[in-house]
């Protein structure tokens, strides 16, 4: 196993995710047709969905993966432990990236700067695979700080980024209401669809919880696991209604500029980007609320 | 569970299972090509020997170089090598050995010259011969110099076939 193997791997990934995508997606839409559940909004928030994957990997790729990179190999110069590249290492590699990734994804919810960007991916009201491919502008900034903890473990830059990619693959397959749920065993380890829905739910219990990657080990260790009973309502307590790219795009933003302009004083304006979204200044306590 | 106590449960299981991952080579040592466990053994001056493994057919010939220099042996400039021999290809195993090779440490590149053209052979960036390199883990693993030499007097490398 050496870094080779990694890269081949990833292209791998990459070449023929999309096209399973694809081809699924297509399957999804027959299917809303039979139930009939289909319009032409829907099919135009697909599209918009993959436009703003497009410009999401612009801005990571011109403007993050720098950063990336240079944080990466900085920080392994300070590596705990000498970590060989192995099928075993990597496994445990992955585990751990999924382990960072709860707390990530936690911290994208609950931090209002971070929910900012977050918000687009949960913006839609459909889902369907085309959903998994909707981010925000800086999606790709805040992942970082919660890696470089994994190669200063000693993992390998190389191994943290392929774990990292492996953990966002694996949800693509999540995101679709034509999986029902899986039989208990897999359920209760793995996320899975039905966790998932949940996960992106409006509804005011489904708010906050199954934050997981690959495992749902980390929600029910930690408090945030919450099983799929009522039907799932889809997208944000204050829906978009647009299916305008850019402004999907930068809805989180948007809204945080005009939040951020109407609040007084310095404290209120910094407890707008520390707090979790739906925090105002006239609150009390940010422990109340959830989204 | 508390947010706090969460982060601490976090914090333990990455330090548990990293270090767990830095032990994994030492359970699995026994893999690594070019193993080591000759150089407990007095050296006997009968130089360097070289297996080669999974050679697939008997064409043409093995062509193979020794190196104890880092930049000709990473720019696969094979005639900078201390060592370089061309024997028949067998299918499985071949042994080559080089008397005059007895210090080291050396590293060693080679490739399987099916049609005898003198030349590793492409098909745009995919090998169509043979190659094998001391130390490399796997088939895409192109080892630095310090990766692939070694010190021992018996080396074992597979050859790889894309």
């Amino acid at each position: 196993m050496s870094e080779g193997t990694l890269y081949q791997w990833e292209a791998f990934f990459n070449d023929w995710f999309l096209l399973i995508t694809a081809v699924f997606l297509g399957f999804e839409l027959v299917r809303y047709v039979v139930i009939k559940k289909f319009s032409w909004a829907l099919a135009g928030d697909a599209v918009t969905n993959f436009v703003t994957q497009a410009m999401y990997l612009v801005l990571s790729f011109f403007i993050y993966g720098a950063f990336y990179i240079a944080a990466f190999f900085y920080f392994y110069q300070f590596a705990l432990f000498d970590i060989q590249i192995s099928w075993a290492t990597v496994l445990i590699a992955i585990v751990l990236a999924d382990l960072v990734y709860y707390w990530e994804h936690r911290f994208m919810h609950r931090v209002g700067i971070a929910w900012a960007t977050h918000t687009v991916h949960h913006s839609s009201p459909h889902f369907n695979i085309s959903v998994a491919y909707r981010f925000g502008p800086m999606d790709a900034f805040w992942p970082v700080f919660f890696h470089v903890p994994l190669v200063l473990l000693g993992f390998n830059p190389f191994v943290v980024f392929f774990a990292e990619i492996f953990v966002q693959f694996y949800q693509i397959l999540l995101h679709t209401e034509a999986i029902g749920k899986l039989p208990k065993p897999i359920e209760k380890v793995f996320n899975t669809p039905s966790h998932h829905r949940v996960h992106h739910g409006s509804n005011k219990e489904y708010h906050d919880k199954n934050y997981g990657g690959i495992f749902i080990i980390w929600d029910r260790l930690f408090g945030t696991f919450e099983e799929e009973k009522a039907k799932v309502n889809y997208g944000i307590t204050q829906p978009v209604n647009s299916i305008n790219p850019l402004t999907v795009f930068f809805h989180g933003f948007t809204r945080l500029w005009t939040q951020l302009k109407t609040a007084r004083g310095i404290k209120s304006k910094l407890m707008l980007l520390l707090n979790p979204p739906g925090w105002s200044p006239n609150m009390v306590s940010p422990r109340e609320i959830s989204r | 569970m508390k947010l706090f106590n969460g982060i601490v449960v976090t914090g333990v299981l990455m330090l548990g299972l990293a270090f767990l991952a830095s032990r994994i080579p030492v359970l699995a040592a026994s893999e690594t090509e070019g193993a080591e466990d000759q150089e407990a053994i007095p050296q006997i001056q009968e130089g360097l020997r070289v297996e080669i493994k999974g050679v697939r057919n008997n064409k043409g010939v093995i062509v193979i170089a020794v190196f104890d220099q880092a930049p000709p042996f990473e720019q696969y400039k094979y005639e900078e090598s201390i060592g370089y021999q061309e024997v028949a290809a067998e299918k499985g195993s071949v042994l080559v050995t080089f008397p005059r090779l007895i210090d080291g440490p050396y590293a060693v590149s080679l490739f399987h010259d099916e049609n005898q053209d003198s030349d590793f052979n492409m098909d745009g960036s995919y090998p169509t011969e043979g190659y094998g390199t001391s130390n490399a883990k796997d088939s895409m693993h192109e080892p630095t110099f310090d990766e692939a030499a070694s010190s021992s007097s018996h080396i074992s490398i597979k050859m790889h076939y894309f």
